[in-house]
């Protein structure tokens, strides 16, 4: 009863399909229907306009006003109400017929307006036909964007689900706009699928993920937006956005400059600041810094401490005082792990600071305890290892005269960056290092290695270590002894161990240290190697005391090892047995140990070459090598002698008066030999300094093909003259990337020790090492090397000849030579008393009275004459 | 710079973890499986490789710090911050554009 007593409410009808009246020329209604649904709705009203002159009917009426509609929905799609409001007079003046439908228009111009009453009133009326309802439903879609007006519209009961809908939208939209909202809030329950009001809801989620960074979701909630719902008018802007895309249009524009900050404005001040700080002029730098600070601080606020500590730095570089620019960073920049860390960057890249390097691993250490302190990494651990091992290798740029001259000066110059400290917050300041309790350890490189390994206890960082040790035995024994305490399984500090006690002449200590290392891992061919060597060092010194019995024992211990008859080791033992027997007066079976020797080794020079490095340890003379027949092959037989001697621990040498044989050997264009046994004659080529010798072989050598081709290039590096530094990078580059695919360890560590050595010398930097080198130019270094002769290059004009302390130049010097007090010694007591004196002292082997002197001295070719 | 750099090919932050950086991997092989895009993949790999060892991180993190970057190239990478502004520019929006985002 009371719905009927309601008055009735005139129902718009705006959105039903349109019917045209048949009298109308179908032709022309399809031509007018045609420009409305390509968007020209003003060209559709101008030819309804010509209709309805002609005709004058009902019916052309009607569909000139079909042509209104249009245009007015064109008009309001664009926004312009006065436009829309000026059509609607004017049709409302000029057809009174159509009263009706200009009433409809107002009510939709209204509700644009936000004046909902008259558009959802109808639907209070719970009897409202579907079709009505769907019409207003459908305008509420496309045309309602003011939904807190829709929620407490007066014209709908509060309890009508529409008004209910609405206010739930309105304040999730109102969330989701102004903080972060958890996903369960955007549930709206209260919004059905099939209210007008549900593309809202989809809205209201993708601005909720837009906020959230995840765009993925956020486009997917924009893709389920009806293409012609009011909210989908906000897809291009959203977009825009989320992809930095220009916005489409000044309201867009307006929401990415409220939400985004104004980027470009930043961008370009950071453009003119970057400017500023390369001209290097204060009066340029200070207001551009200003400018950028407050354009961070307006647009990127999150930005702004990262900036400032660039800043910092930037300036720094360019030689700004730290005061000015502080103030016009309105502050200094927050000194934490991020600033340390690219102040300790930027001063270990002034390489003309010879203070750089104490100065920037002072500052890695202010980096480590900040970002220990700001949770970055655990106070132990590899990542602080990481730490230690860069400032050791910065260390490794000075010469140790430099190192050691900082260390003094170090504590005098630096104050611990208190300047830098000053204005920061609490928790900062707590880290500064105090006046007369700062630890200067990073000032060591050994006790930076120390804390390495400390941090991270790997069998990389010890071996590091052990290497900083290089030089000072008792130190490397303590390291060793640290390595193996913290790693017991580890092979190579117990094996340094037994080493260093082999030298030592310790032998039981060491015969302990290798079982430790057998019972580890008694396969290990290191440790099989080991046990041979010791034996034999064990045997040679009880020979030297003349005690063949004892030395007997050593030998059936030796003869029992399976390793011991692998390749030409038999011929080593057998060597040994010859100069037990000698010693022993056992004239018996000495011959056929001989023979047995030349069997083994294939060469009689072979065998003489390793029995006379034998005799020679044992104390024995054995004379001057007679020279060999015509047609033998010198180089293969000695290279091989050298390579056993190696092996067994008891190096042999190039016989002096076979040299000129040996050169014209492996000068022949049809030289050849196998591959083992060249690198093993060049192996003790360098070591008995007769580099061009070495050069020579490794470019026969090269020159055979790519067996030991890594070798090769290593030896050719060593033999080359100390001014050709670009070519033996070259060379040892292509070395060691050649090593590192055969994972040849051995080779790869004496590449890096020599480079140290190198870089010791010639003050290159470690950089240079790091060389990466690709397959061809491999290929391209090894086809030169095999080509080239000796370097015919003369030294460069500031080249230092004096100074060059690499051995070829000292040996020509004559540095290598007998200090002056030990030659008048040896005047007085003769050269063998005080070579062994000396022995005695050091713990080393040396010939006995009447034994053959090792002599040094260059190889007979000249370094500039070479043919080859 | 930033395209080599590792954080950036996985898209993850410096400061991600092992677990993060391993799930990140993980999504980026699906996305460059090794049989349709090898170059990227390789990529992926290699920067998988260096942030997966804390060792090789953090030297890279040492040593990718550029005191000298031009300044500009802190926004590369930086997630432009999105601020909360109220319904009213997203009303703004809603009001003037038409559904295809022209006015």
């Amino acid at each position: 009863m009371a719905q009927n007593s309601k008055p009735a409410v005139e129902v718009p009808s705006f959105w039903r399909p349109p019917s045209h009246p048949p009298e109308v020329h179908p032709e022309e209604r399809q031509k007018v229907d045609q420009l409305i649904a390509v968007g020209q709705s003003k060209n559709a009203v101008e030819l309804c306009k010509e209709i309805h002159q002609r005709r004058q009917s009902a019916q052309s009426e009607a569909l000139l006003l079909h042509a209104y509609s249009a245009r007015l929905r064109s008009l309001m799609d664009r926004n312009l109400a006065v436009e829309a409001r000026q059509l609607v007079d004017s049709v409302s003046q000029r057809y009174p017929s159509a009263r009706a439908k200009v009433a409809e228009w107002n009510v939709l111009l209204n509700a644009r307006n936000g004046s909902l009453e008259s558009l959802v009133a109808p639907l209070a009326d719970p009897s409202l036909p579907a079709d009505k309802q769907a019409a207003i439903g459908l305008a509420i879609r496309r045309d309602i964007v003011d939904l807190r007006a829709l929620a407490s519209c007066s014209a709908l009961p509060p309890q009508h689900p529409l008004r209910i809908a609405a206010g739930a939208l309105w304040q999730a939209f109102e969330a989701v706009t102004s903080g972060p909202v958890a996903e369960e809030a955007l549930a709206l329950h209260e919004v059905s699928r099939q209210s007008p009001l549900a593309p809202w809801k989809m809205l209201v989620r993708a601005i909720a993920a837009y906020y959230r960074h995840d765009d993925a979701l956020c486009q997917k909630f924009m893709a389920a937006v009806d293409a012609d719902s009011a909210p989908a008018r906000l897809a291009p802007s959203l977009h825009a956005l989320i992809h930095k895309k220009e916005a489409p249009n000044p309201a867009a524009k307006f929401l990415a400059s409220q939400t985004n900050g104004d980027r470009e404005k930043l961008r370009d001040t950071l453009k003119a600041l970057d400017r500023a700080l390369d001209s290097r002029k204060l009066s340029h730098i200070l207001p551009a810094i200003r400018a950028a600070v407050t354009a961070c601080s307006q647009s990127e606020p999150g930005l702004l401490v990262r900036l400032k500590q660039h800043i910092s730095i930037r300036a720094m570089i360019a030689g700004a005082k730290p005061q000015p620019v502080t103030q016009a960073m309105d502050g200094p920049s927050l000194k934490n792990s991020s600033f340390w860390r690219l102040l300790a960057r930027a001063t270990e890249e002034d390489r003309g600071n010879p203070v750089a390097v104490p100065q920037a691993c002072s500052l890695w250490e202010e980096f480590r305890k900040h970002a220990i302190q700001e949770g970055s990494f655990p106070a132990k651990g590899p990542e602080v290892a990481a730490i230690y091992l860069h400032m050791d290798d910065l260390w490794r740029r000075v010469s140790p005269e430099t190192a050691e001259h900082f260390r003094a000066r170090f504590p005098a110059i630096s104050d611990g960056h208190a300047e830098y400290y000053r204005g920061q917050p609490p928790e900062i300041r707590a880290l500064a290092p105090r006046p007369g309790t700062r630890d200067l350890y990073f000032l060591s490189p050994f006790q930076i290695l120390e804390r390495a390994c400390e941090a991270d206890p790997c069998s990389e960082n010890f071996a590091r270590w052990l290497r900083s040790a290089d030089g000072a035995p008792k130190l490397a024994g303590e390291v060793a002894e640290s390595w193996s305490l913290a790693l017991p399984r580890d092979i190579p500090p117990l094996l340094h161990l037994m080493e260093s006690a082999e030298k030592r002449n310790a032998l039981k200590k060491a015969f302990k240290y290798m079982e430790a290392a057998e019972e580890i891992d008694g396969l290990n061919p290191e440790v099989r190697r080991a046990r041979l060597r010791l034996l034999v060092a064990m045997a040679i010194r009880h020979l030297k005391e003349r005690k063949t019995h004892l030395a007997d024992g050593e030998l059936r211990q030796l003869e029992e090892l399976p390793q011991a008859q692998q390749g030409d080791r038999p011929a080593f033992i057998s060597a040994l047995r010859w100069v037990t027997g000698f010693l022993g007066g056992r004239s018996k079976g000495i011959l056929e140990v001989r023979a047995e020797m030349v069997r083994v080794l294939g060469s009689e020079l072979a065998a003489l070459v390793v029995l006379e490095g034998v005799a020679r340890r044992c104390g024995l003379d054995n004379g001057n090598l007679p020279q060999p027949p015509k047609g033998v092959a010198v180089s293969s037989a000695i290279g091989r002698a050298c390579a056993l001697g190696d092996d067994m621990g008891v190096p042999c040498e190039i016989p002096e008066n076979l040299f000129d044989r040996i050169e014209k050997e492996i000068t022949s264009k049809e030289f050849r030999a196998p591959a083992a046994a060249l690198i093993a004659l060049g192996e003790t080529a360098v070591r008995q300094e007769l580099l061009p010798m070495a050069y020579a072989i490794a470019g026969a050598g090269l020159a055979q093909g790519l067996e030991g081709q890594a070798r090769f290039l290593y030896l050719r590096a060593r033999g080359m003259p100390p001014w050709e530094s670009e070519r033996r990078s070259r060379c040892l580059a292509a070395a060691s990337e050649l090593a590192r695919r055969q994972r040849d360890s051995d080779l790869l560590n004496r590449i890096g020790e020599f480079r140290d050595e190198e870089m010791k010398w010639l003050d290159e930097e470690p950089d240079a090492r790091a060389t990466a080198i690709s397959a061809e130019e491999i290929a391209r270094v090894v086809e030169r090397e095999s080509e080239r002769g000796y370097p015919k290059s003369k030294p460069p004009a500031d080249w230092d000849e004096e100074l060059c302390p690499c051995p070829a130049c000292r040996a020509e010097r004559g540095e290598m030579g007998v200090p002056p007090e030990l030659e008048a010694m040896m005047e007085e007591f003769g050269p063998e008393v005080v070579a062994k004196a000396l022995a005695e002292l050091v713990g080393i082997d040396v010939p006995a009275a009447g034994g053959k002197r090792r002599k040094r001295r260059s190889f007979s070719l000249d370094d500039l004459d070479i043919p080859f | 710079m930033a395209q080599h750099d590792p954080f950036h090919i996985l898209e993850i932050p410096p400061e991600a973890g092992d677990e993060e950086i391993r799930s990140a991997y993980l999504r980026k092989v699906k996305e460059y499986p090794p049989d349709r895009a090898p170059a990227q993949f390789e990529k992926v790999r290699d920067a998988y490789e260096l942030l997966r060892d804390p060792r090789r991180r953090t030297r890279h993190l040492l040593l990718s710090a550029d005191p000298g970057q031009p300044l500009t190239t802190l926004l590369e990478g930086c997630a432009t911050e999105r601020r909360f502004t109220g319904p009213e520019p997203w009303l703004r929006v809603l009001r003037e554009a038409k559904p295809d985002g022209s006015r």
